[in-house]
């Protein structure tokens, strides 16, 4: 038998063929789901709003949902106004100074309990205690204790970070393999040792994944307390104004909320991704 | 002398063992008996002598409130509507979340269509929504039942549909080559496969539903423990703020223990860490 390289080279450039074709179908394929993705979200967010401002005062009052146009102006009103600049500095500043408070606290408590086993298991049953403490209630007692100020957000802000931190921390300190530990001590490792290259690097996922979902908790602690009692802020704005029935402000407070959260979301991830690329950890709630 | 077997061993060992344990729990029981010994006795002591009462209360005032509360049938009057709003909120919220996410996680594209705007409205702390409802639904029993329905919908929605996405596509594909049909394929792959996903959002959303029927009698109603608690405050009764902030944890931590057992409802698939934080607010 000999080669039929004649015959090698058809069959090989119909097979490249073949493969050419489904890549090139497999592309087409994928750059029409694309395009039905982009289509279908952007076609639904127009088709929502169309609705709200044309249809829905058919249904409803206008009174009660108010319509985009007049809260995208009221939105800029406020921004020309300079207030709306204020409010969010102001709850900006409860969230995120009660954000690193609660944080640091939630971290370095359970950092400190952790270290002896029996030390978390004589709390355990105080912090599930507390864990099931509705927050909320506690606004009235800050406001009492003190006062009007920022001091009860932050600490408000802070609270609600610093159980799930706390939480977070406590279970990756406890789930390092011990297997690790042991390896590591026999080797000879001191505690300083195992606790920076073995504890903390296995701790840290938890942590990083837990603060990130806990700057929204900050934001909407600082929010619930501006509702109970306060002068500015993007709370104070928001029950101001549903008392006055002047739903474009509830709502374009609403939108500004949002849209400070999410930022602050996003920046976040980035942040958390660049801090412990290797992991993606689970968040205890 | 008895000869050292292998069973005197063992049963020595395990003798030393079950001692070793129960010193430990006794440790335990009297170092917790201690703190709370402690943190009462300090309570009672401090207030009065270093701080105000008006600031801080104290044990036994706080007990005379609650006790006063009870007799006067205070208590579960005020009780029966925020568990009544969290319970019609958590059904809505757990019946909503479930029923959107099943038929948007079963068509991809669907899914990924909405997605952004699950998420917009996901960024919107369901505290802000709270005054929103109120103006809408005024302060009767409805806006609670919504606010608490928020709360526990998108922890809900957002298990559900990871419960469903991460079905394991070798699974679907032999089933589909084996001739399931895809009634088959949900009955036998498709929901075993998430519910430990969808019972973990349910185990823990039921304490957010009790948290948001409180935020919105925070926020206004005219009873509630959220009422209790903020009327108390209206009228500087600490001891009354700290009698309703105790109530309602008790409500909660009794809602977390009876729900623990959903923890292992499902053995076999292990414990499933849900993704998001529900509780602690």
């Amino acid at each position: 038998m000999t080669l039929d390289l004649e015959a090698g080279a058809r069959e090989g450039g119909r097979a490249r063929a073949v493969r050419d074709r489904v890549a090139h179908d497999e592309r087409g394929r994928r750059h029409r789901e694309r395009t039905a993705l982009w289509l279908g979200t952007v076609g639904l967010g127009v088709a929502i709003l169309v609705f709200w401002q044309f249809g829905l005062e058919h249904l409803v009052n206008p009174r009660y949902v108010s319509d985009p146009v007049t809260i995208a102006a009221r939105i800029v009103e406020l921004a020309a106004e300079g207030t709306i600049f204020t409010h969010v500095s102001v709850t900006l500043g409860e969230a995120g100074m009660g954000f690193v408070i609660g944080a640091t606290v939630g971290f370095l408590s359970a950092f400190a309990l952790s270290q002896t086993r029996s030390g978390y298991e004589v709390f355990e049953p105080f912090l599930i205690g507390f864990y099931s403490i509705p927050k909320i209630a506690l606004a009235p007692l800050f406001i009492l204790w003190f006062g009007l100020g920022t001091l009860p957000k932050v600490i408000m802000a802070a609270l609600l970070v610093y159980f799930i931190v706390f939480v977070n921390t406590a279970t990756g300190i406890r789930e390092v393999q011990p297997g690790l530990l042991q390896v590591c001590r026999v080797f000879g490792a001191s505690r300083r040792d195992l606790l920076l290259k073995v504890t903390l690097p296995a701790a840290a996922p938890a942590l990083v994944a837990s603060v990130r979902i806990t700057f929204t908790r900050a934001i909407e602690g600082a929010l619930l307390s501006e509702f109970v009692a306060s002068t500015q802020g993007l709370g104070y704005l928001v029950s101001r104004a549903s008392r006055a029935f002047d739903i474009a402000t509830v709502f374009a407070g609403i939108v500004i909320i949002a849209a400070v959260v999410m930022t602050a979301n996003t920046l976040l991830r980035l942040l958390q991704n660049r801090l412990t690329p290797w992991h993606r950890g689970q968040v205890h709630g | 002398m008895t000869p050292t077997t292998g069973a005197t061993v063992l049963a020595n060992t395990r003798r030393e063992h079950l001692a070793a344990r129960r010193a430990h729990r006794r440790f335990l029981l009297l170092a917790r008996l201690t703190i709370v010994v402690i943190a009462l006795v300090g309570w009672e002591s401090v207030s009065g002598t270093l701080v105000r009462p008006f600031y801080l209360s104290s044990p036994t005032a706080v007990a005379a409130t609650l006790a006063e509360w009870v007799a006067s049938g205070q208590l579960w009057y005020h009780a029966q509507f925020t568990v009544t709003a969290a319970f019609f909120g958590y059904l809505l919220g757990a019946a909503a979340g479930v029923l959107v996410a099943w038929p948007l996680a079963m068509v991809r594209l669907a899914y990924r269509i909405t997605e952004p705007y699950f998420l917009i409205a996901y960024s919107v702390p369901a505290v802000a929504m709270g005054p929103v409802f109120i103006l809408w639904f005024g302060i009767g029993m409805a806006p609670k039942i919504l606010i608490a329905a928020y709360f526990v919908f998108f922890i809900v929605f957002i298990n559900t549909v990871a419960g469903f996405s991460q079905v394991p596509a070798g699974l679907l594909d032999v089933t589909r080559v084996m001739g399931a049909s895809r009634r088959d394929q949900l009955r036998t792959v498709m929901l075993p496969s998430a519910a430990p996903f969808i019972l973990a959002a349910l185990r823990i959303t039921l304490p957010a539903a009790m948290i948001g029927a409180v935020t919105g009698e925070f926020i206004s109603s005219n009873r509630g423990l959220g009422y209790l608690t903020r009327a108390a405050a209206g009228s500087f009764s600490t001891s009354g703020v700290v009698a309703g902030v105790l109530s309602l944890s008790a409500i909660v931590l009794l809602m977390n223990l009876m729900l623990r057992p959903l923890r292992h409802a499902l053995r076999w698939q292990g414990e499933v860490d849900v993704p998001e934080a529900a509780a602690g607010r």
